[in-house]
């Protein structure tokens, strides 16, 4: 029997477009965000840690 | 394990909502863990991950060895590569060693690539049915 994950859904994340996050480990909360990962202090080993790219076009990564 | 393609929004009229190949995984370098969540890149040559990441793993990220990569625009920039372990979340035994290029970049947080992630899990892509699946290797 295979497994299947939850599916998991980002589009909250569009408010926070160039902000480092960390989310819930189910995904579904955003616990703290920043500019750079020193603003999200220790709340990093409770989470998931994301970088949100801009959200203005689709993503291809076409400048690294 | 199959993993539905996560949902995001984007600010364009044409494409308000990307599904992309995405997954749950966790680095390790040491002690040191961060989870996060990556996005697969089949043409990406080798896996790349922001160097952000290495401040949290405690890597000093331009240890590694120097290189260039370059994306579709064509710019060059410097990866070095240094080797962590990944693992995919929720899918037993899929810890490995891996050599990744941590690059500085304001667009790319985690590209799982041809070296680091396609060489060590099966990967079966249904977009029309908006789903991947990811197998370990026997």
């Amino acid at each position: 029997m295979r497994n299947t994950v939850e599916p998991i859904d980002l589009t909250m994340l569009q408010d926070y477009e160039g902000k480092w996050v960390v989310l819930s480990k189910d995904y579904k909360k955003v616990l703290a965000f920043g500019d750079s990962i020193a603003e999200l202090g220790n709340t990093v080993s409770k989470g998931v840690m994301m970088m949100v790219p801009e959200t203005e076009g689709t993503f291809i990564p076409t400048s690294l | 394990m199959i993993v539905p393609y996560t949902r995001r929004k984007l600010r364009n009229s044409q494409y308000p909502i990307a599904l992309r190949p995405e997954l749950g995984i966790e680095l390790f370098y040491g002690s040191r863990s961060v989870s996060t969540i990556g996005h697969i890149d089949t043409g990406a040559d080798h896996t790349l991950i922001n160097k952000e990441f290495a401040k949290q793993l405690g890597l000093d990220w331009k240890s590694g060895v120097k290189t260039k990569s370059i994306g579709i625009v064509g710019n060059p920039v410097d990866v070095y590569l240094n080797e962590i372990e990944l693992e995919v979340a929720r899918l037993p035994g899929s810890r490995y060693k891996i050599v990744a290029g941590f690059i500085e970049s304001r667009n790319v947080a985690i590209l799982l690539g041809q070296v680091g992630f396609f060489d060590n899990l099966k990967i079966t892509f249904e977009r029309s049915k908006n789903r991947f699946e990811i197998e370990t290797i026997k």
